[in-house]
């Protein structure tokens, strides 16, 4: 029955096509159009996205090209707990932070900046920028597996939860407040301390086992809301498939929500590791700027002035990867609000239409 | 059904389920309490006297159910039901195991730390309410402004810092670099314990950063939360009426605007008390604050799951708790959550 009626639509689909013939490219071209381009021209005109893509993209090409461009941090390279910018915030002579050298590159010669101990060096004399930059790969890796795991989850058990109804509803609803009820922290740890996870999208995995349910829940009234409207009655009644109506007609309606809660996801997942990694509950297996800071307040960083940079870079740089998500998930409703990007989409045929209406 | 009576079972069953699911925890997580008992065992550490055990597995055996029924409360070898039912009776009745690093009952090492993380955690949940209530409500008055805008740009700020990374901050200036406050530490070491003057001064000294970074925990976004619950119900037309009508504008800011715009906001609070005993283990590690969390900390350092399996109960049943008491007063604060018993 129900493919019977799918069929009756890839019917008037390709009819739809052969008054329109649309080349792969041309398809191609829209898609690209509609769902990369108008975006990114809708963030780059939100002050807020436009900063936070700026921030982001920077610790993007800081986890891999940066990794390639700076040597791994090795102990004692240099006289420990030296200041940052030596030589004076000013570039000059060889013993200063930036030094200028003359390397060949394809056979030509050419001037190629070097960073000496830039942001000073711990106590073990590593360097502290070469200690940012490696802790960068693994902290993003965990970050996206753990944002993508927890709102994975929440959006399943939500949504199917919200839709179904009845027993199914109260089992993952039930299951959902005892989640809730269960403090995040203290699990996790007791987690950790059994499992001791290596790998940092292990890690990740491990941090969206106490997240998911603040999603679910919220998601599970909007889809209550959403299951009565009454496009989604029409496609019942047709016998459209549940799966087809879960994804067709209710998620594009929560997709901003979905997408929001995401960035904010990968923002809890980024403090609860560092959290963990300062209690000293998870393997210490890569550089990490939770082992960086609590390494400077069990080693003496608190006790003298000087020590300002051994303390303060790392927490810096977990905050400052933190506000860049926050920017881009404040400005993020625009780029879901369907008149905003439509205005924005110039060659596809729907976005013309749309902006002419306006 | 009654409104009270369903919150009720409803705490029960998720009080009951929590229990359930530490006693599995304890019982098979692979590496957990009765592995690890096993393992110390088969070393030495714990147990008869070394000579009496046989190096192979003691799984089993007598001594072995002896020792994982003083420490944990676990008999390995009996039938689960048996087991689970040994572990439930002893948690109910208070007995909570043995802790491994300090060698005394589990209830002497933290029934005297749960004051002070109450006092933490409720003076910090009251701080943080108040203050980002009154913030969110003035920065939604001057919507547009400089201020707004300032302010705005700061609190986003102070949300992307994990609270406990503040706390770490504030505690190097103020306390290490300016000697404003204590290193750490709960009470004032010279001062008689009591209601005297000196006693208090420490108690509220040695509180006010541990306190204050708590507070910070769900501060940000909290505040901006509140502005926009205040903006959108200075849009609502029963305002307009009110002005109509020649009420004292300073009434209606107060009765009326508030009123509704921190509704919301009171059920957040259902979510936010778990941050807060969470967030305590953390910022009494950082302060050295003797309450429940150190001591979950000093559990994790010494690997005493006893004390941690502990710790992680008594946290889960205050969390219950309180928010069965937040689910109770809810309705009361809001009289129609209790006709609309589906609404959560």
């Amino acid at each position: 029955m129900a493919s019977e009626d799918s069929n009756i639509f890839k019917a008037l689909e390709s009819q739809s096509e052969a008054a329109e013939p649309m080349s792969t490219r041309e398809r191609w071209m829209a898609w690209i159009d509609l769902w990369i381009i108008a975006p990114a021209r809708i963030m780059w005109i939100d002050r807020r996205t436009r900063i936070g893509s700026i921030i982001v993209a920077l610790y993007l090409l800081t986890g891999s090209v940066g990794v390639w461009l700076t040597e791994e941090p090795e102990l004692n390279e240099a006289s420990p707990l030296r200041g940052p910018f030596p030589g004076g915030i000013i570039p000059g002579g060889q013993e200063s932070w930036l030094v200028v050298q003359d390397t060949t590159l394809l056979g030509l010669t050419v001037p190629w900046p070097t960073l000496n101990y830039v942001f000073g060096t711990n106590n073990t004399g590593q360097d502290i920028f070469e200690l940012l930059v490696h802790a960068t790969p693994p902290m993003l890796e965990m970050a996206l597996v753990g944002g993508i795991a927890t709102t994975l989850i929440g959006v399943v058990v939500g949504t199917f939860a919200g839709y179904k109804g009845g027993r199914i509803e109260r089992l993952l609803m039930t299951a959902t407040d005892i989640q809730m009820a269960v403090p995040g922290l203290p699990l996790l740890i007791v987690l950790a301390v059994a499992i001791e996870p290596q790998e940092p999208w292990v890690v990740g995995l491990l941090l969206s086992v106490d997240a998911w349910a603040g999603l679910s829940r919220s998601l599970h009234s909007q889809v209550l809301a959403l299951r009565s409207e009454s496009y989604v009655e029409a496609s019942r009644v047709l016998g459209l498939g549940e799966v087809s109506i879960l994804r067709d007609d209710i998620l594009p309606n929560i997709m901003p929500f979905i997408m929001i809660n995401f960035m904010g996801n990968t923002i809890r997942v980024i403090a609860a590791s560092v959290g963990l990694y300062f209690l000293g509950v998870l393997p210490y297996t890569t550089a990490n700027w939770g082992v960086m800071t609590q390494n400077a307040y069990s080693n003496g960083a608190m006790l003298s002035a000087g020590t300002w940079h051994w303390l303060f870079l790392p927490i810096f740089a977990i905050s400052l990867l933190g506000y860049g998500i926050i920017m881009i998930s404040q400005g993020m409703d625009r780029v879901f609000n369907p008149r905003v990007r439509a205005r924005q989409s110039s060659t596809s045929e729907g976005g013309e239409a749309v902006a002419a209406m306006e | 059904m009654n409104y009270y009576l369903k919150r009720g079972l409803q705490a029960l069953f998720t009080l009951w389920a929590v229990l359930t699911i530490t006693f599995v925890l304890t019982r098979w997580m692979p590496g957990g309490p009765v592995d690890f008992l096993r393992a110390q065992m088969i070393a030495g550490n714990v147990g008869p006297a070394s000579g009496e055990v046989t190096v192979q597995d003691p799984a089993g055996s007598e001594q072995f159910d002896d020792l994982a029924r003083r420490y944990v409360n676990v008999v390995p070898s009996a039938p689960i039901h048996e087991q689970y039912f040994t572990w439930m009776k002893a948690t109910l009745t208070g007995d909570l195991g043995r802790s491994i690093s300090f060698s005394k009952p589990v209830e002497a090492v933290v029934v005297p730390a749960i004051p002070w993380t109450l006092f933490l955690g409720t003076v910090g949940i009251i701080t943080s309410f108040v203050v980002r209530v009154v913030i969110g409500a003035v920065l939604a008055y001057r919507e547009g402004s400089w201020l707004d805008f300032g302010g705005s740009t700061a609190l986003l700020w102070i949300q992307s810092v994990p609270f406990f990374l503040i706390g770490l901050g504030l505690l190097y200036v103020t306390a290490y670099q300016w000697g404003w406050f204590p290193l750490g530490g709960r009470v004032n070491p010279d001062a008689t314990p009591g209601i005297n003057w000196p006693y208090v001064a420490g108690v509220l000294n040695h509180a006010a950063l541990p306190v204050f970074s708590l507070a910070m925990a769900s501060f940000g976004s909290g505040a901006i939360a509140m502005r926009a619950n205040s903006i959108q119900e200075l849009g609502k037309d029963y305002l307009r009426v009110a002005q109509l009508r020649g009420i004292n504008l300073r009434r209606v800011t107060t009765l009326y605007v508030a009123r509704n715009a921190i509704l919301p906001m009171y059920t957040g609070m259902l979510i936010q008390l778990g941050y807060i005993f969470s967030g305590a283990i953390l910022i009494e590690t950082i302060f050295n604050y003797k309450g429940l969390g150190f001591y979950l900390f000093r559990g994790i350092q010494a690997r005493d799951y006893p004390l941690m399996m502990a710790v992680f109960i008594l946290i889960t049943v205050s969390i219950v708790i309180a928010m069965f008491v937040a689910d109770v007063t809810y309705g009361w604060v809001d009289p129609r959550v209790k006709r609309d018993s589906e609404s959560y």
